[in-house]
């Protein structure tokens, strides 16, 4: 298996056989005993373009931290699928950026996807594994904010600059000002929670999204598309969103969108 | 009610019974409603505000289930309140204290300068809030003791609620040899921040030099984090900066002291005594 599409596929593994993945910096193996499933993950820094995956012979490795999956014994494959992270992310350009009165712009945003293992046709879920080891960060007052993680990446104007890691679902992001001011912003808080991730010819894609600034007193209003985007020829919906989107999802995005006043 | 002694349990069973169905059944059914209560409205309320409410039903519960027993044997409780009032005069004066802590208790519960599972720091103790009753406020410590602190205590004396808010700043005061580069080493502890996925990205860490110690110059590494975090941050981020601190080749000296006679005078003569020919001396 080398196309990043097909690992979303169901695999089959035989018992005593172990699958091997390298996922950006993580990996995962999994290993089919008797009636019974062993799970192992790791992380390599500063591994972010591999993609590889291999099922072997009576390759155990000991020294790793398995964890057990009874299963029944019909259970022959598994499923892996991508979700975003299962809190908010914030996303720090480069270098500052401004966008001046009555422009839009288009980001693709390149966000870290949790791999969710799932045993069996009945796509039994067992655990998420986050893909990175994302650092914590937190959006607004140091008394009553929100946790979130912290995202260094860069944010790319054009589909062509996006930088080949199978490990990431590409976010595109539609910034427009509305105002008559320049928007300045340094970070951007995503509500990755409310996306889906699809199937792209080359790589996975999130629904779209778009920001409209209405200016630094006024809420930025935030809208998340249900559908998937016209790139790559995504379609096939692989992991749906952890949070519906809803009347909640507005009221949150609210909460939200005060604090895109500051970005 | 003397009659009911005096006349033998023979022509009271349907009193006693009463009296048994009362007791039997309306004690057990106020532990059913706290319950009810405390599972009901944990979502909705503060676990301070339900755990109040419940112990409320059931104390004045148990107090109307109580009169009516006596009601039910003939006590009349006209009199028997008459006296209870002329009593409270004289408890209220040698209950002093338990009156200082209940009113305590409710400034305590009106103002909330904590809740059930908060950390406190009163004094040398602290704690996690177990329950806050009306008289006192419990702590469980971290060995897991139990601590109990008059509310009157809480209200006179000053405290730390540990965990009020989501996140928290780390101060660890750091030392390192004269001989080093200060911005390397600001540099250094900049990156460790970084690098721990326990470090919150934002806010940023704060690190200031401090100044000259005895023995070092002094810095402050103050990471945030959430408030969860404190262990798994504090066991990582110290082995994290002395393994860093190690490869970069940064010293963290131990305390040391330079004597120093001044140069207008002699040095101290100092002689190395060799073992050997110490103890041939003798």
């Amino acid at each position: 298996m080398s196309k990043i599409s097909q690992l979303w596929d169901p695999i089959q593994i035989e018992p005593a056989q172990t699958l091997s993945l390298q996922l950006g910096p993580l990996n995962l193996w999994v290993h089919r005993g008797d009636n019974e499933w062993y799970v192992a993950h790791e992380y390599e820094l500063q591994k972010e373009e591999r993609f590889s995956i291999e099922i072997s012979e009576n390759d155990f490795p000991q020294d790793k931290t398995w964890t057990r999956w009874i299963v029944n014994d019909e259970t022959d494959s598994i499923r892996l699928s991508p979700r975003l992270p299962d809190q908010p992310v914030i996303v720090r350009p480069e270098m500052p950026m401004s966008l001046l009165p009555k422009q839009s712009v288009q980001f693709f945003v390149g966000i870290p996807v949790w791999l969710t293992l799932s045993f069996g046709s009945g796509n039994l879920r067992s655990i998420e594994i986050p893909s990175v080891t994302l650092s914590k960060s937190w959006f607004g007052p140091v008394t009553a904010g929100e946790l979130c993680y912290a995202l260094k990446t860069t944010a790319k104007l054009h589909q062509t600059d996006l930088l080949s890691h199978a490990h990431r679902a590409v976010f595109p992001l539609e910034i427009r000002n509305i105002s008559s001011e320049t928007m300045s912003f340094e970070r951007l808080c995503l509500r990755v929670q409310f996306l889906n991730v699809y199937r792209g010819k080359t790589r996975v894609w999130t629904n779209k999204g778009r920001v409209s600034y209405r200016g630094e007193e006024n809420w930025s209003r935030v809208v998340y598309t249900g559908s998937a985007p016209e790139f790559d020829d995504a379609g096939q919906l692989l992991g749906t969103a952890r949070e519906p989107v809803s009347r909640g999802m507005i009221l949150k995005t609210f909460d939200n969108l005060k604090q895109l006043a500051d970005i | 009610m003397e009659e009911f002694f005096k006349s033998g349990m023979g022509g009271h069973w349907p009193v006693v019974f009463r009296c048994l169905i009362l007791l039997g059944v309306g004690l057990p059914l106020l532990r059913i409603i706290g319950y009810l209560l405390r599972k009901g409205l944990s979502k909705r309320f503060s676990a301070q505000s339900v755990m109040l409410l419940s112990k409320g039903v059931i104390y004045i519960g148990t107090l109307v289930i109580i009169l009516s027993v006596l009601q039910q044997t003939g006590v009349r409780l006209g009199t028997l309140l008459g006296a209870a009032g002329i009593a409270g005069v004289a408890i209220g004066f040698a209950a002093q204290t338990s009156l200082s802590n209940l009113i305590s208790g409710l400034f305590l519960i009106w103002e909330r300068p904590f809740k059930v599972g908060d950390v406190l720091q009163v004094g040398t103790d602290h704690g996690v809030v177990h329950s806050i009753d009306l008289l006192s406020v419990q702590l469980r410590t971290f060995n897991n003791q139990l601590i109990r602190i008059p509310n009157a205590t809480l209200i006179t004396t000053s405290f730390t609620n540990i965990t009020r808010f989501p996140i928290r700043r780390m101060d660890i005061p750091i030392g390192v040899a004269y001989k080093e580069n200060a911005e390397q080493v600001m540099a250094v502890l900049k990156d460790v921040a970084d690098r721990n996925p326990y470090c919150l990205d934002e806010p940023e860490p704060v690190i200031i030099f401090q100044g000259f110690g005895d023995s070092a110059l002094e810095f402050l590494f103050g990471p945030w984090f959430v408030k969860t975090d404190y262990v798994a941050l504090r066991n990582s981020l110290l082995m994290d900066v002395k393994k860093r601190f190690d490869e970069e080749g940064i010293e963290i000296p131990f305390p040391h002291r330079t004597l120093y006679a001044g140069s207008a005078s002699e040095p101290f003569p100092v002689k190395v005594v060799d073992p050997l020919e110490k103890g041939t001396s003798h």
